[in-house]
């Protein structure tokens, strides 16, 4: 069974697709375990480079910046690519990728380091303010990244580097999520100090791409789960049966398919309406749908396994670890809906 | 315990605010309702003084190195007599049934469901002992560990059902008569050989004693399934593996291989072909409800640490101000109302089986007899012959309808579901609306979380539980079958 998505894929986005999986097949599949793992043992590192070489670390910047100019629904097919291997290296993509759109949004010119994959750059998101301290919780990429970039809510764009005078970086230790992302939080004192320009009316097209990153990792998570759990099912013989023959299995393979689906199509909806100027409510609605979907789908890829599922040679716990960080990352899913409709003034 | 012990009182006042039934159980059976608090009470001491403390230290140190036990920890419980709760009096146990253990179980798993589980799946160890009425075994193994208990050192007991191809199977008689199995006994002169693997057993590795149920015949499973209490000193024993788990991980889960393993005939539960009509049907009727209570507890701990999150100021506004959060707040009170109060039902329904049994004239005249007596190599050959076997069977019947268990088994299924869902629902709501907020509570409540998803697969997956109520309370396709103390034949599983 093909899902629409495939189906609907012009030529170009089927090499792309393709030419991710053999990149997650080659290089993720096999470390996707010791990713997740700590300490670091240069997995990520690895990969990073492998990544580098296929254009993936500069996918989202302009062809003239000395990035691939990929539209953000193509980012999005090579980040759900990824995310089926491992979610949090697809993580780390995305927010170098976006830390790099937003210092060309503020005519910053990205340094041939951070394109060509010798270092990494990650981006803050949301950035919470107040008397001059800028302060992020949950900063995926942070840990060994060269520089941080914080959309401040005015517009600037400010850009710090680790070990800096007033940038304090607390690691997260072993977060339950997203783990191979390396994840820290950050403190800027006086941030204002450290505006490198203005996103120029970008913000929200920068946000709208956040999430749809998001919602396009959680839907390689559910992809998955779906097809461990189809797999698993077709092998497992229990109660007389294969399994996939009990109905109650189906309908839980049943309920993977009707959300990825759904995700999809959300997602396609949002990240290509109005060309590139990014609908940013679609994009909040097709978050949070997707995001939903995954963490069911990803529970369902645990129970279909039974207590297989449930061990971590399984691969199938780390896939809803994962999911649930995606759901309440960057905010939690009852605030991206409680923008989608305004209260009155 | 002191004299107005501050922390009795507060558990007592939760304990009857909590359970309301409790409160007119209280008027007819103050004693009994005492003695529920006093345990709930000594297992909020060892959250605070110990499990507490150490939870999240533990669970990271474990996901590092798997192999690690924490025998600290089972050695402070012993003081509260942790390990013969579920033993009976007259075994110097505690006593207590499925009420009791169900209580503390949802006190311990409230902060941690790992550390807890060992306590848990050492008394569904215990449990194939009292519901086979395995006298000969109460009184060497049962009172063993109740005796070395207070000598402060601890026994551990486990149970091994599921084989590696079969989970679901393992637990319900008709899908067992289909299973395909990977593990046998074969009758010897004198015992049985056991070949084959048990796996993701529950203290499995740290266990002393573990009850391995497996067929005789792998063509006719269910006709053959019997019980062996196998010691882990046993030659052709061993523990290959001990699983890397996504939660729990202060309690091990083993594979265990069994290689041309001895066991002796008197280490035989009840009777060839026993094991699964009444036996593991009637362990799944005991532990069901204090699993559904380890659900009910990680979900309370859950709601617990997010309300700790919701206060916590921020710049002058605090989470629970906003009405999303009331809302979520009051969705996980009730659901945790709702499964408590399923796995006490269910509790109390197996307890009105069991402890009619074990409050019986027959059993209390047994423990009237001298200790050296009941002790003696004599009386040990009485209780593994097969007439007081049988006779134990005679008087389950006697105490007992067929009807009465199975009902309690559909009651302590539909809690087990009930409580495995709301650990999941509550702690992932919580993950959920905390955003991505780091901090102390969210460490927690992401604990509570990977530990939740455990909830709705062991003790038969949630599916499982679903179809036994189905087969038990509604269409009647199953039924837990107690044997007529009269008209049994030789064991109906030997060839
Ligand atoms: C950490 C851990 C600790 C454990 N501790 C113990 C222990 O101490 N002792 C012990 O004996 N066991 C223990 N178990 C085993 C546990 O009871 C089994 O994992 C459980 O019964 C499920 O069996 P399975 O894993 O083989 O899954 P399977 O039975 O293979 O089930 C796979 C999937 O198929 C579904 N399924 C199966 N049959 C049907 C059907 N007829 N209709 C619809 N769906 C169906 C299941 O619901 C599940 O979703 C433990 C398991 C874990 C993970």
């Amino acid at each position: 069974m093909e899902l629409t998505r495939d189906l609907m894929l012009d030529q170009e986005s089927r090499m792309l697709v393709r030419s991710v999986a053999e990149f997650r097949e080659q290089v993720i599949d096999g470390s996707a375990r010791e990713m997740d793992e700590f300490p670091s043992s240069g997995v990520i590192e690895k990969a990073w480079k492998s990544a580098a070489s296929l254009g993936l670390v500069s996918a989202l910047l302009g062809e003239g910046s000395g990035g691939q100019g990929m539209d953000i629904y193509s980012f999005c097919l090579a980040l759900t690519e990824v995310a089926r291997g491992c979610a949090g290296f697809a993580a780390l993509l995305l927010v170098h990728n976006l830390a790099l759109w937003a210092l060309e949004a503020a005519s910053q010119e990205a340094d041939e380091a951070l394109t060509g994959g010798e270092a990494r750059v990650t981006m803050a998101w949301p950035v919470k303010e107040a008397g001059g301290t800028a302060r992020a919780e949950f900063v995926p990429g942070l840990t060994g990244a060269a520089a941080c970039v914080l959309p401040l809510a005015g517009g600037g764009l400010c850009r710090v580097a680790p070990g800096c005078e007033g940038v304090t970086i607390e690691g997260i230790e072993a977060p339950m999520g997203l783990r191979a992302s390396r994840p820290a939080s950050l403190v800027v004192e006086s941030a204002g100090g450290a505006v490198v320009g203005d996103l120029n009316g970008k913000r929200d097209e920068l946000e709208g791409c956040l999430l749809l990153g998001i919602a396009a990792l959680s839907l390689g998570l559910a992809r998955h789960a779906f097809e461990g759990a189809r797999e698993y099912a077709r092998e497992r013989y229990q109660a007389g049966d294969y399994i996939i023959n009990h109905q109650q299995i189906r309908l839980m393979l049943a309920g993977m398919v009707v959300g990825i689906e759904a995700g999809d199509a959300s997602l396609r909806q949002a990240a290509t309406a109005g060309g590139c100027a990014l609908h940013l409510p679609a994009s909040r609605a097709a978050k949070v749908l997707a995001c939903d979907r995954a963490v069911s789908a990803t529970l369902d890829g645990i129970q279909v396994h039974g207590g297989y599922g449930y061990m971590r040679d399984y691969g199938m716990e780390v896939l809803l670890r994962d999911a649930k960080y995606c759901q309440s990352y960057p905010r939690s899913p009852q605030e991206e809906m409680l923008d989608l409709v305004k209260p009155a003034d | 315990m002191p004299e107005g012990d501050p922390l009795l009182k507060d558990v007592r006042k939760r304990v009857l605010g909590d359970f309301p039934a409790l409160q007119e159980i209280r008027r007819r059976r103050p004693l009994y309702v005492e003695k529920l608090v006093k345990t709930v009470r000594d297992c909020a001491e060892y959250n605070q003084r110990y499990a507490a403390p150490a939870a999240l230290e533990l669970d990271w140190r474990m996901e590092q190195d798997h192999d690690y036990f924490a025998w600290d920890l089972v050695k402070a419980g012993l003081q509260y007599r942790f390990l013969s709760l579920a033993i009976p009096g007259m075994v110097e146990g505690v006593g207590g049934l499925t009420v009791m253990f169900a209580l503390a179980m949802e006190e311990m798993c409230s902060t941690c469901a790992g550390i807890a589980n060992i306590f848990g799946a050492h008394a569904l160890g215990i449990s194939p002992l009292l519901v086979s009425g395995a006298l000969a075994q109460w009184e060497t193994v049962l009172r063993e560990v109740a005796r070395k208990e207070k000598e402060g050192e601890p026994v551990l007991m486990a149970a091994a059902i599921t084989e590696p191809s079969a989970g679901t199977d393992a637990e319900e008689p008709h899908f067992l008569a289909k299973a395909r199995l990977s593990m046998n006994a074969s009758k010897v002169p004198g015992g049985y050989v056991l070949n084959g693997r048990k796996c993701f057993i529950s203290n499995g590795s740290v266990a002393t004693y573990t009850m391995v149920a497996c067929a005789l015949d792998r063509e006719r499973p269910l006709e053959t399934w019997t019980s062996f209490l196998v010691h882990r000193d046993m030659e052709g024993f061993s523990v290959p593996r001990v699983e890397e788990k996504m939660g729990q991980r202060a309690c091990p889960a083993a594979e265990l291989l069994f290689e041309d393993c001895f066991v002796p005939d008197e280490n035989v539960l009840g009777f060839e072909g026993d094991g699964m009509q009444p036996g593991t049907l009637l362990i799944l009727a005991a532990s069901r409800a204090p699993v559904a209570a380890i659900g009910t507890g990680i979900a309370r701990g859950a709601y617990e640490w997010f309300l700790r999150w919701a206060r916590r100021g921020k710049g002058g506004r605090a989470p629970i101000d906003e009405q999303r959060v009331q809302m979520a707040l009051a969705d996980m009170k009730t659901r945790v109302s709702l499964a408590r109060w399923a796995y006490f039902n269910a509790a109390l329904s197996f307890d009105a089986t069991l402890g009619k049994v074990l409050s019986g004239v027959p059993m209390k005249a047994i423990g009237l007899l001298p200790r050296s007596v009941r002790t003696s190599e004599g009386m040990q050959r009485v209780y593994l012959s097969r007439a007081a076997k049988r006779g134990v069977e005679g008087i389950v019947a006697a105490y007992i309808t067929s009807e009465e268990v199975t009902k309690a088994l559909a009651n302590s299924s539909l809690a087990k579901a009930v409580g495995g869902d709301t650990a999941m629902y509550v702690s992932s709501m919580a993950l959920e609306m905390m955003g991505a907020d780091q901090g102390e509570e969210r460490v927690w409540v992401e604990k509570f979380f990977r530990d939740a998803k455990l909830t709705q697969i062991y003790e038969g997956t949630n599916q499982l539980n679903r179809l036994t109520v189905f087969m038990s309370d509604v269409d009647d396709s199953l039924r837990v079958e107690l044997k007529p103390f009269i008209g049994r034949g030789p064991g109906k599983g030997a060839k």
